[in-house]
């Protein structure tokens, strides 16, 4: 299949689609896929590593809670590409240098949404469960934490489908996956190249987003049925 | 253990070096700049002009979409996809394609960019804010003789006015983070300190701009907040008021 010509009102042999294109660097997008999930899988990695001491910290006191959030909506205002730039030359242009920003623009929605789910228990059911003689550590275990999952795995899928569409900006600071992809076709003036890229990108997004829906769904068997959230 | 010996060669090539004097250099904050770059005031004149802009043009255009998408059964449905949208489409992608096309580098590309991305908060909000109207507050209205354009505009709008208010501040938010960028498409604006100094190895530039445009957007968000708070304790109470 090829697309009619695609749009070539502009360069000979530079559509902006052409699927001729896709087949003759299947092996390119394979590997810019892979670089461009793990870069993602590894700053929601670390995004959630981090979100859970300080949830924990948060749900100390009022104070330190307002204290936390607020960090973490201070930290989300940060332009992207400030942060990014800043730890280039920090972090010598490794990995580091897109997974922390990332992690830490994660932070707002896993905090935000932990906090949620585990406010979401009745105050009857602890006190259901306390008369049961459940421990502190079981309520936390048996009860708050299986009734706080689905939130937290919904703000999961949303950090998740961010970062995807975030990771692009590592093609400025030579990061790979997509973003180096579209950026090299940016400077090189190739159309294809850029909008394949993109294309592919919220491909990624969309499939991840369907992916986390369904581990939504299997992990929370007495959900169904209910409006999904 | 060896001991390195900090030379004054060594303190005058570190990047804290670069910064200081990047920072104390008086000239670089004014308007024409240092060596025939543009100083911080310019930019940060270019940076406000091309958010204001984008957020007028996106106020103009998702807030009467909303208004006509919340009288159509289907408009939830409409609303929800732009957002998804929205939320997966890289808007760097989205810049760096509209400036290999037919518009080319510059402003024109970097606005087109900023207002379709910053649309969804507000069309959200918006919709939102008109649809959780009381009915029974839209009835009395109609009772009253009003029309259906009047109950809009009278009723409806001004009852939605705290998170139309919320909406315009998330995407000011926003557009405000996303202008930086904007300047690796020649945009201009307080990004261009961190792609030019990037570009050139002016680390001292870098930070600077760095350190400028993480402020500025920090000091917006708090600002906004603010303002979003006193809108909300004065329109919100009319809304308690009517809806009682």
């Amino acid at each position: 299949m090829r697309l009619p010509g695609g749009f070539t009102f502009h360069k000979q042999g530079d559509p902006w689609l052409s699927w001729h294109y896709i087949t003759a660097n299947s092996h390119d997008i394979l590997t810019a896929t892979q670089q461009h999930v793990t870069l993602t899988l590894e700053s929601v990695a670390l995004g959630l590593l981090l979100a859970i001491p300080l949830s924990a910290v948060a749900r100390r006191s009022h104070w330190l809670r307002t204290t936390v959030v607020n960090f973490c909506t201070a930290l989300y205002a940060v332009p992207s590409l400030a942060f990014i730039v800043a730890l280039a030359k920090v972090f010598n242009l490794s990995r580091l240098t897109i997974i922390i920003p990332l992690a830490a623009y994660s932070l707002v929605i896993l905090v935000r949404n932990i906090l949620t789910g585990l406010d979401e228990v009745s105050a009857e059911a602890i006190d259901a469960a306390r008369g049961m003689g459940f421990t502190n550590t079981r309520i936390f275990l048996r009860v708050r934490l299986p009734i706080a999952v689905p939130t937290i795995v919904a703000g999961l899928r949303l950090a998740v489908v961010s970062t995807i569409e975030l990771v692009v900006i590592g093609g400025y600071v030579a990061q790979g996956g997509y973003g180096a992809k579209i950026f090299q076709g940016f400077q090189n003036h190739s159309h294809t190249e850029l909008t394949t890229y993109l294309v592919l990108t919220v491909l990624l997004a969309l499939v991840a987003d369907a992916l986390l829906l369904l581990l939504q769904r299997a992990i929370t068997p007495w959900r169904r049925g209910l409006a999904a959230s | 253990m060896r001991i390195a010996i900090v030379t004054p060669e060594h303190v005058n090539n570190s990047t804290w070096h670069q910064f200081s004097t990047w920072f104390t250099t008086g000239s670089n904050w004014t308007w024409n700049g240092t060596n025939g770059q543009v100083g911080v005031l310019h930019l940060l004149w270019q940076h406000v002009w091309i958010s204001l802009l984008s957020l007028a043009i996106c106020c103009v255009i998702a807030i009467p979409l909303a208004v006509t998408l919340s009288r159509w059964h289907r408009g939830g449905a409409v609303v929800t996809s732009l957002a998804n949208a929205g939320r997966s489409i890289p808007i760097v992608g989205v810049m760096l394609l509209l400036a290999v096309g037919p518009i080319g580098l510059g402003t024109e590309p970097a606005i087109i960019a900023l207002v379709i991305f910053a649309i969804p908060p507000i069309l959200t909000n918006t919709y939102t804010g008109i649809r959780e109207v009381d009915a029974e507050v839209t009835q009395a209205a109609i009772g009253m003789g009003m029309s259906r354009g009047q109950v809009m505009r009278r009723v409806e709008v001004p009852l939605a006015i705290p998170l139309i208010a919320t909406g315009v501040r998330l995407a000011a938010v926003q557009i405000w983070a996303t202008a930086t960028i904007a300047a690796i498409i020649g945009s201009g604006g307080l990004g261009q300190l961190i792609t030019v100094g990037y570009a050139t190895q002016a680390y001292g530039e870098v930070y600077g701009g760095v350190l400028v445009v993480a402020v500025t957007a920090v000091l917006l968000d708090t600002v906004l907040l603010r303002a979003q708070g006193a809108i909300r304790a004065r329109y919100g109470a009319v809304a308690a008021g009517i809806a009682m």
